[in-house]
């Protein structure tokens, strides 16, 4: 199905909208029905339409809801967002997707980077190249940074998401076992060689296993095995580590059961089952953070906003004794969430003046600085949010060297394939080979 | 035995000379039409649809409701590998749990049911608990409490000197962990329905039993369990209706891991449903289980009019 292009459906109630905004022009001796906020040029055309929103209940979130009367008094637009648990999104939203044009409930979409395609390609979202064309360089894509737009922006050649909120992941670890001069002799007792940051997968999995073997109370890693999400993000970072990937560089074939993609596989079983906590083949993102929290491992591939959590949190017994760094082997996964505008939104015109609002240079500052973390590149370059959030210079690095998942349509699909497949090869019911056989063979009706 | 005839009274006495049949028979369309309508809309509407669906090549992400395909979808749908996993896997579940809870139940029950228990009601409220509390919850709770490293089950195993578990995340424990947490949150049901036929028997034959010497034992298996049976068969055709849907405490506990040790049937037609997003396999997969669903519940029923009769 082709894509819809931003229009304006002239129904009725749009017509008397129009009609009270001409009235109101009018009524204030011609003044243009325009208002500048934040730098930004915006349209008062939608003054009195509410917009729904439906938003993942994130720190981000919060920051920008907090600045929604800007908003509304700069464009009388009201907004609402019904701030749902991840888990409910996808199927909350494809219902109301597939509603058909202007049939929705919810005019603006957060969209996590692999449901980009799905929607994209089943005609279910609005094609923004017009809208950022039209905004007078309120939306400029050369103001992100270029693998969020790789990983959750564009579909076939067009834009059809803008970043909102990277969330990358790499491998998290406690500087202070680091600097233990304890820890490091009966590592080195194990391992044989020095404690030192690994550079390459191997050289992870061989440090975590070396760190649960050296007898100190301690799991080389706190692990998050649980099908089907979590186990598929985390092994993401230790085949792209390793420099292997689902598909080729064509996408005509998988090359999961290959030499490498095998290797890793067994390498990641080794580690869930040889260096991570007990149960961590059924331990989901919660009973993983519990883990690291307490001080019962050393290292984490995780997400970049739990670096905040385990540092910053009264309930951490680890606060303030953790790094981040770029997963061994150079490339991990980023996460994205974007902002996109379905096709079955009710209100598409009064949509694209929020994004305007939502992404404009201003607005993306002060959500970072509230703790948020920036698709753009521009606060990245200021000192003020470095000097308040000291590792977000190395949040940079993990974004800009990230990837996201395969081009396929159904993005969502290939995760549960691969979390079924990896989790029989993790718990041995399967070889990492029949296992990695069995992924391809049902990647490739992905195609 | 005697039997009550309505007399003729002077109100009814001057009724219009109209088949007292007919009369009954508009009265009894008239209130049941309304319940039917009601019925058409939300039972027979989707049921109907979804028998449309699944003879159709329905994929959300490529519009609407594509080209007829015949028995398509259900072809393809008993050929897949992971469903054949998710069938055996809901028949041992489904057995499983249905068994245990009636056994746990039944005792339970029976010991509710001592004429002299004190504090009966007590006990009672503390057992009905689990269920009121809902699936989701249940599932949160039980995956904190067997959390391996940091739960409260293994911190009493090890305690008391024996080798901690990984309930959830063990390829061979898994399954039954998830039937241990089932038997915890939906005995409650089975005691409430088994309680309630045990109170309802009449106490004569019992007491007759006792009078002429039988054992409580052999009172129990000659008088009490023939006179229960039809609400035991009530309480398993419920329960067993229920496990063959099970969906919720899977989504939680373990997604069906690891592997596909605990899919269930219920939780692929989900995953293809929402995950997948191809309708059509996914009410062809739905039926599939309806019409198993619909013939345990035939025997059963049968079994149960055997019984009455």
């Amino acid at each position: 199905m082709e894509p819809t292009v931003l229009r304006q459906p002239a129904n009725r109630r749009r017509v008397l909208q129009a009609s009270a905004a001409t009235a109101f022009a009018l009524a204030m001796g011609g003044r243009a029905l325009r208002a500048m906020a934040q730098g930004v040029e915006l349209s008062r055309e939608y003054e009195g339409t509410t917009l729904n929103l439906l938003m993942e209940d994130l720190l981000e979130t919060t920051a920008i809801e907090d600045m929604l009367p800007e908003f509304t008094e700069a464009t009388g637009i009201n907004v609402n967002f019904e701030k749902v648990n991840y888990g409910v999104m996808h199927e909350k939203l494809v219902p109301q997707l597939a509603a058909g044009e202007g049939n929705g409930s919810y005019d603006v979409l957060e969209v996590d980077f692999y449901w980009i395609n799905e929607f994209a390609r089943s005609g279910w979202m609005t094609k923004l190249d017009e809208l950022i064309a039209g905004s007078n360089g309120a939306l400029n894509l050369d103001n992100y940074i270029p693998a969020t737009l790789k990983i959750g922006s564009e579909v076939d050649g067009s834009v059809f998401y803008i970043p909102m909120y990277p969330y990358p992941m790499g491998l998290i670890y406690r500087t202070d076992l680091v600097d233990n001069a304890d820890f490091a002799a009966a590592y080195k007792g194990v391992a044989g060689k020095d404690l030192a940051l690994p550079t390459s997968v191997e050289e992870y999995v061989a440090m975590a296993t070396a760190v649960s073997q050296s007898g100190q109370d301690i799991y080389g890693a706190a692990m998050q095995a649980q099908q089907v999400d979590p186990i598929v993000m985390e092994f993401c970072n230790f085949l792209y580590g390793a420099g292997g990937d689902y598909y080729n560089a064509e996408m005509t074939e998988p090359i999961i059961n290959q030499e490498l993609g095998v290797k890793i596989a067994q390498l990641y079983a080794d580690c869930v089952n040889n260096a991570a906590q007990p149960g961590a083949a059924g331990a989901d993102l919660n009973d993983t953070m519990a883990t690291y929290m307490q001080g019962k491992a050393f290292s984490m591939i995780s997400y970049l906003f739990m670096l905040n959590a385990f540092n910053d949190s009264e309930d951490s017994q680890v606060k303030g004794m953790n790094a981040l760094t770029v997963m061994p082997g150079g490339t991990g996964l980023t996460g994205l969430w974007s902002w996109g505008i379905p096709v079955s939104s009710p209100n598409p015109g009064a949509a694209g003046e929020f994004l305007k609002w939502v992404e404009s240079p201003d607005i993306v500052m002060r959500r970072a600085l509230a703790g948020g973390v920036a698709a753009q590149k521009a606060p990245y370059e200021n000192p003020e949010y470095i000097e308040k959030y000291p590792w977000m210079s190395q949040a940079l690095d993990l974004i800009e060297t990230g990837k996201g998942l395969p081009a396929v349509t159904k993005q969502a699909s290939l995760v549960e394939i691969m979390g079924r497949y990896l989790s029989e090869c993790v718990s041995g019911a399967k070889s990492a080979q029949e296992a990695m056989d069995g992924a391809a063979a049902e990647l490739k009706d992905l195609l | 035995m005697s039997v009550d005839v309505p007399l003729l009274t002077t109100e009814t006495a001057h009724l219009p000379n109209k088949p007292p049949r007919n009369r009954g028979r508009g009265f009894g369309w008239a209130m049941t039409v309304p319940t039917l309508v009601a019925m058409g809309i939300v039972v027979a509407f989707p049921l109907f649809f979804a028998l449309y669906v699944s003879v159709h090549d329905y994929d959300l992400t490529e519009g609407g409701i594509g080209d007829f395909t015949g028995w398509a979808n259900y072809a393809k749908t008993l050929s897949t590998e992971l469903l054949q996993i998710a069938a055996k896997n809901t028949a041992i579940y489904s057995a499983s749990v249905v068994v245990l809870e009636l056994i746990v139940a039944l005792g339970l029950s029976l010991l509710l049911n001592q004429p002299n228990l004190r504090f009966k009601n007590i006990y009672l409220s503390i057992l009905l608990i689990p269920l009121l509390v809902s699936p989701i919850a249940v599932g949160l709770i039980w995956r904190l409490l067997l959390h391996p490293d940091l739960g409260a089950v293994n911190w009493l195993l090890t305690t008391l000197g024996l080798p901690p578990q990984e309930w959830l995340a063990g390829l061979h424990t898994a399954m039954m962990t998830v039937i241990g947490v089932d038997v915890w949150h939906e005995t409650s049901l089975m005691i409430v329905v088994i309680l309630a036929g045990l109170t309802a028997l009449p106490r004569d034959p019992i007491e007759a039993s006792m009078v002429d010497g039988a054992s409580s034992w052999q009172t129990f298996r000659s008088v009490t369990l023939p006179m229960l049976t039809p609400v035991l068969l009530v309480a398993v055709l419920i329960r067993l209706i229920a496990a063959m849907k099970t969906y919720d405490l899977i989504y939680i506990l373990t997604r069906g891991g690891p592997g596909t040790a605990t899919e269930t049937v219920s939780y692929t037609i989900w995953k293809s449903a929402f995950t997948s997003l191809e309708m059509g396999r996914a009410a062809a997969a739905s039926f599939l289980l309806l019409a198993v669903i619909l013939v345990l519940v035939i025997i059963l029923v049968r079994f149960l009019q055997d019984e009455n009769a």
